[in-house]
C-alpha cells in the first residue's frame, strides 16, 4: 500500500510543477483575452484588476467601430482561397518529385525551401513595384496569388515526405491494372493522403492568417486583413485604444488555439516543413 | 511510359514560383545596382557596386547587423534553455500531459503581430500589469521599449515566449527518440545522472537540436512583425534589425535601390543558412 | 549472494491491467531460475519488479532479508541484461565495459583489468576498440552481458536476451550463458518464453500463466509433473497429450479409465492416491508424446484404438497425429512408413507415465 502513494506522490511532483508552468505560459493569453471582457475603466485601473465582472462592451464596440466584417471576412477569404489553389497546384509537382526520375529535384526542394526561409522584407520590395506596375495593389486576385506563391514552399516540402512514405506498390499494382498516372493520383495516392493534405491545409492557413507584412504593404482598406486591422487599428483620436485591440484580437486567435488542439500530432514536422517526421 | 506526365506535373507549380517569387527577386538584384525611388520614380541610374559599397562602408548598417546578431543570439540561446528544461519536464510521466501541451505550443501559432502588440500593453509603463508588480515589489518602473538598452531584450522576451516551445518540441522528439532500455540499463549500472546524460542521452539528442537551433536562428533572422508593431525599430534604431532596416530604407526613407541591396545581402544570408540546414539533416529522420 | 524472496506480488497498470497477480516464490542464492512462460505472462514484469524497474502495486521484495520493495535499481546491486542489446551507441566495446566501473570510481589498473578478464571470457578482446554499430547483434549481446558481469553485482537478471539474436548464434550464447552461471555462482533469473533454454539452463523453472505463477520447481519435476494442463502443454515440444475419461473403481488396488471407446485399468497407487476420492469424476489423462507406444495390430488389454489424423515427419523422429473419441493425441516414434493417413491404431499408455488431470479446472490429481 504505501508503495502505490510513494508512487503517486512522485508523479505529482512534475505534474504539479508542469501545471504550475502551464499556467504561467498562458498568462499572457489569458491576460488579452481577460482584457478583452473588462470594462474602460478596469483596463486602465491600477492596481490592475484581476477579479473584475465581465461584459461584452468591447465586443460590441469592436464590432461597430468599423472595418470589422471586411477584415475579417478578408482574412478568411484568403486564407481558405490561397491555400486551396497552392496544395492543388503543388500535389502534382510533389507527386512528380517524388516519383518520377526529375532531374534537379534537390535543387528545386532546396531553392523552394530557401524562398521559405528568407525574410518577407526581401521579397516585398520588387513584390510592391511588380504589383503596381499590374495594378495588382489592393486587389483581391493579387493577394490571393501572393499568398498561393507564399503557401507554396510549405506544401511541397510537407506533400512530398507523405507521399514519399506511401508504398510504391500501391502505384505499381494499379499501373499494372492499366491506370494512368492521373488515375492512380486521384484513386491510389489522395485517399490515403487524406489526414496529411487536411494537416498541410490547417498549418498553411495559420500562416496566412498570421501574416503581416505583405498585407500591410500590399492591401488597402477593402482588402486589408485583421494582423492589419490589429497593428493599424491601435491608434485613435483618444490615444491608444486597448479595448478595440484586446477584444479583435481574441477573436483573431481562437481559431488558431483550436488549431493547435487538432494539430497536436503533426506539430513537430509542420514546423520543422516535414523536414522532421515523427 | 508514366513519365511523360512528368512536366505537365512539374510546370504549372515552378512557372507560378518563378513569375511570382523568382523573378521579384531577380528584380530586387537587379535594383540593386541601381539608384532608384519609387517616390521619384523616373529613370534608375546604373551605379554598379556602389549600393553595396556605400552598405559596407556606413557604420550605420555594420550597427544593424550587429543588433540582429545580439537579437538573435539573445533569443535563440535562451529559447534552447528554457525550452531543453520544458523539454524535461514534460518527458516526466504526469497526468494531464494532454492537455498542458497544447496550451504550452499554442503561442509558436498565434499571430506575432498580436503578440507584440499585447505585450506592448503589458509592458506598458503607466497601466501594464509588469510594471505593477516592479512598482509594488522593488519600487521601479521600467519604460521596457522606450530605453534603448531594455527596448531590445524586451522585443526578445516575446520571441522567447513564442518559440521556447518550440524548442521543448524538439527536445521531446530528441528524448523520446532515446531507447527506455538504454536508460533503464544505465540506473541498473549505477551511472551518476550526469554521466548518464552526457554519455547516453546527449548524442541522442544532438542532431536533433542542432537542426532547432538553426531554424530557430534562421526564423529569428527573418523577426519583423513583433518589432513593427511594438518599437517600429526604435528607440533611436535599438531594435532596428536588417529585416526592419529594409523596410525603413523602402517604405519610409524610399532609397529602394539601397534597401535592395541590403536585402540582397539578407538574402545570401538566408541562402547559406538554409543549405547548412539541409546538410544537417539525418538521413533517416 | 543474495536470496530473492517475493511476497504477494501485484502489479496493476492504469488502474485496470493486472500483470501479475499475487506472485510469491523464493529464489535460493546461488541458483539458476528460470522465469518461463508465453508472451503476455506477466514474466517480464516481475522481473523488472526484481529490478527494482517497477513498483508492486501490492506486496514486497526482499533481497536476503532487507526489504528492497522501495529501493531504486541502482540501491538494489543488480545486473540486467535486456531483450534488445542495450549497448551504448556513442562508446566503444571497451568504453562500454568499464562503463559502471568507472561510474564506481575505481582505479584505472583495477577496471583495465577487470575488463580484460570479463572480455577474454566472452570473446571480445579482439573488438574491445571496435563501436557497437560495427558488431553482430550476439557480439552486442555479449558486451551487455559483459558490462553486466564485470561490476560483480548480487543478482543477475536476464531478460529474454537471446529472442533477438540470430538463430545461428544463440546455440552458442546459451552455452556461454550456461557456462557463466556456473562459474560466477550466483544467484540467476532468467526470463523466457522458449522451453527449451529454460529446460537447458534452469536449476528451477518458474512457469506463469496470465499473471499467476503455476508451478516452481527443478526442470524434470515441471516437466514430469506439471501443475496443470497448461504447464504440461507448454513444456516439450510437442507438449503433454490429453484424453478425456472418467474414473471408476476398477478392483484389487486398481482404478478404471474409461471413455465410449475405451477402458484402462491402472495401479491406483502408482496413478492416484486414494481411489474412493476419484471414483465418478471426469478426468483428463495427461501423457507425454514420446511415452506411448503405438501398433497397428490390436495388441489386446489397456490399449486404445484409434485412427491416425496425420503423419509429420521431423528427421530422425516422426509425429502421429492419432484421434481417440474426440480427442488428438500426438505420439513421437521413430520414422515408419507403416502407417499411414485413416488407417486405425492402437496405442498403449504406460503406467509410470500416466498423469490425471481435473477435467474442470486442469489443476494435477495424485502424484
Amino acid at each position: 500500500m504505501a508503495d502505490t502513494t510513494r508512487e503517486r506522490g512522485k508523479v505529482n511532483v512534475w505534474g504539479v510543477l508542469a501545471a504550475i508552468i502551464t499556467i504561467a505560459y498562458s498568462l499572457p493569453i489569458l491576460w488579452l483575452v481577460m482584457t478583452s471582457f473588462k470594462s474602460r475603466i478596469d483596463i486602465f485601473a491600477v492596481p490592475p484588476k484581476f477579479i473584475f465582472r465581465p461584459t461584452l462592451t468591447n465586443y460590441i464596440y469592436t464590432i461597430n467601430r468599423g472595418l470589422f466584417w471586411g477584415p475579417l471576412l478578408n482574412s478568411v477569404i484568403m486564407s481558405v482561397v490561397s491555400v486551396l489553389l497552392a496544395v492543388a497546384l503543388t500535389i502534382f509537382a510533389a507527386y512528380a518529385i517524388s516519383r518520377f526520375n526529375v532531374k534537379g529535384s534537390q535543387l528545386i526542394m532546396f531553392m523552394v525551401l530557401s524562398l521559405r526561409m528568407m525574410p518577407a522584407a526581401v521579397v516585398v520590395i520588387p513584390m510592391f513595384l511588380l504589383y503596381r506596375l499590374l495594378g495588382l495593389v489592393n486587389n483581391y486576385i493579387g493577394m490571393i496569388l501572393l499568398y498561393a506563391m507564399f503557401s507554396i514552399p510549405f506544401s511541397l516540402w510537407m506533400l512530398k515526405g507523405f507521399i514519399d512514405e506511401v508504398p510504391r506498390q500501391f502505384d505499381d499494382a494499379a499501373l499494372a491494372d492499366g491506370a494512368s498516372v492521373l488515375q492512380v493520383l486521384r484513386d491510389v495516392i489522395l485517399p490515403q493522403l487524406g489526414p496529411a493534405i487536411a494537416t498541410v491545409i490547417i498549418f498553411n492557413m495559420i500562416f496566412v492568417w498570421n501574416e503581416f507584412l505583405f498585407s500591410y504593404i500590399l492591401t488597402g482598406v477593402e482588402t486589408r486583413t485583421i494582423p492589419v486591422q490589429i497593428a493599424l487599428g491601435i491608434y485613435t483620436d483618444k490615444g491608444v485604444d486597448w479595448e478595440y485591440v484586446s477584444a479583435l484580437s481574441t477573436i483573431y486567435i481562437v481559431p488558431i488555439v483550436i488549431a493547435v488542439f487538432a494539430l497536436q500530432k503533426s506539430l513537430l514536422r509542420g514546423m520543422t516543413f516535414g523536414t522532421i517526421r515523427r | 511510359m508514366q513519365e511523360r506526365m512528368k512536366l505537365p506535373f512539374l510546370m504549372p507549380m515552378l512557372i507560378f514560383l518563378f513569375v511570382w517569387n523568382i523573378l521579384p527577386l531577380l528584380w530586387v538584384v537587379g535594383l540593386s545596382f541601381y539608384q532608384f525611388s519609387v517616390l521619384q520614380g523616373g529613370i534608375p541610374r546604373f551605379l554598379g557596386l556602389w549600393n553595396y559599397i556605400s552598405i559596407l562602408e556606413d557604420p550605420y548598417f555594420w550597427e544593424r547587423f550587429r543588433t540582429t546578431f545580439s537579437f538573435v543570439a539573445l533569443a535563440v540561446s535562451l529559447e534552447l534553455v528554457i525550452g531543453f528544461a520544458l523539454g524535461f519536464l514534460f518527458n516526466q510521466k504526469f497526468p494531464g500531459k494532454r492537455i498542458m501541451l497544447p496550451i504550452i505550443f499554442a503561442p509558436m501559432i498565434i499571430a506575432p503581430v498580436a503578440a507584440g502588440v499585447f505585450f506592448r500593453f503589458i509592458y506598458d509603463p503607466h497601466w501594464g500589469v509588469i510594471n505593477y508588480f516592479l512598482t509594488k515589489f522593488f519600487n521601479i518602473r521600467l519604460e521596457f521599449l522606450e530605453k534603448a538598452d531594455l527596448a531590445l531584450p524586451a522585443v526578445a522576451a516575446v520571441d522567447i515566449w513564442m518559440w521556447s516551445p518550440f524548442m521543448m518540441l524538439m527536445c521531446l522528439a530528441g528524448l523520446q527518440a532515446v531507447p527506455q532500455h538504454l536508460l533503464e540499463a544505465a540506473e541498473i549500472d549505477r551511472i551518476p545522472w550526469f554521466m548518464r546524460f552526457r554519455n547516453i542521452v546527449l548524442p541522442h539528442i544532438r542532431p536533433v537540436l542542432v537542426l532547432a537551433v538553426l531554424l530557430r536562428t534562421i526564423d529569428a533572422f527573418k523577426t519583423f512583425d513583433i518589432v513593427f508593431v511594438m518599437t517600429g525599430g526604435g528607440p533611436g534604431a535599438a531594435t532596428e534589425v536588417l529585416p526592419m532596416s529594409i523596410y525603413r530604407q523602402a517604405f519610409l526613407f524610399f532609397r529602394t535601390g539601397q534597401a535592395s541591396s541590403l536585402a540582397v545581402i539578407v538574402l545570401f544570408i538566408a541562402v547559406a543558412f538554409t543549405s547548412i540546414y539541409l546538410m544537417m539533416i539525418p538521413k533517416e529522420a | 549472494m543474495a536470496q530473492v524472496r517475493l511476497e504477494n506480488l501485484w502489479k496493476v497498470f492504469n488502474g485496470k491491467v493486472e500483470a501479475v497477480k499475487g506472485v510469491t516464490m523464493t529464489i535460493p542464492d546461488k541458483t539458476v531460475v528460470c522465469l518461463l512462460g508465453p508472451s503476455g505472462c506477466g514474466k517480464t514484469t516481475v522481473m523488472r519488479m526484481i529490478a527494482g524497474l517497477e513498483t508492486p502495486t501490492r506486496g514486497s521484495v526482499y533481497f536476503d532479508d532487507r526489504d528492497v520493495t522501495h529501493l531504486k535499481p541502482s540501491e538494489r546491486n543488480v545486473a540486467m541484461v535486456f531483450q534488445f542489446p542495450a549497448v551504448y551507441p556513442h562508446l566503444n566495446v571497451l568504453q562500454n565495459i568499464s562503463f559502471p566501473l568507472i561510474a564506481e570510481g575505481l582505479s584505472k589498473a583495477e577496471v583495465e583489468q577487470r575488463v580484460q578478464e570479463v572480455a577474454l571470457v566472452l570473446g571480445l578482446t579482439d573488438v574491445l576498440k571496435e563501436m557497437p554499430k560495427a558488431l553482430d547483434t550476439g557480439s552486442r549481446q555479449r558486451v551487455a552481458i559483459g558490462r553486466a558481469i564485470v561490476r560483480r553485482p548480487r543478482v543477475f537478471i536476464f531478460d529474454e536476451p537471446l529472442s533477438n539474436i540470430d538463430p545461428n548464434v544463440r546455440v552458442e550464447m546459451k552455452s556461454i550463458i550456461k557456462q557463466l552461471s556456473r562459474d560466477l555462482g550466483q544467484t540467476f533469473i532468467y526470463v523466457t518464453h522458449d522451453q527449451s533454454e529454460a529446460m537447458t539452463l534452469a536449476d528451477q523453472i518458474a512457469v506463469m500463466k496470465d499473471g499467476e505463477l503455476l508451478q516452481f520447481d527443478s526442470p524434470e519435476e515441471v516437466y514430469e509433473r506439471p501443475a496443470n494442463t497448461f504447464v504440461g502443454w507448454f513444456l516439450g515440444n510437442p507438449g503433454m497429450n490429453y484424453v478425456g475419461a472418467q474414473v471408476r473403481d476398477g478392483g484389487a488396488g486398481k482404478i478404471e479409465l474409461f471413455s465410449d471407446t475405451f477402458s484402462l485399468k491402472v495401479d491406483a497407487g502408482k496413478v492416484a492416491a486414494g481411489t474412493a476420492a476419484l471414483s465418478g469424476r471426469k478426468v483428463r489423462i495427461g501423457i507425454r508424446p514420446e511415452h506411448i507406444r503405438i501398433s497397428r495390430e490390436e495388441q489386446g488389454g489397456n490399449w486404445i484404438k484409434g485412427q491416425c489424423a496425420l503423419t509429420e515427419p521431423m528427421g530422425a523422429r516422426e509425429i502421429v497425429h492419432v484421434r481417440i473419441n474426440g480427442d488428438q493425441i500426438r505420439i513421437k516414434t521413430l520414422p515408419t512408413d507403416v502407417i499411414r493417413e485413416g488407417d486405425e491404431v492402437w496405442v498403449y499408455f504406460p503406467e509410470d507415465h500416466i498423469r490425471l488431470f481435473d477435467a474442470d479446472t486442469g489443476v494435477r490429481i495424485g502424484n
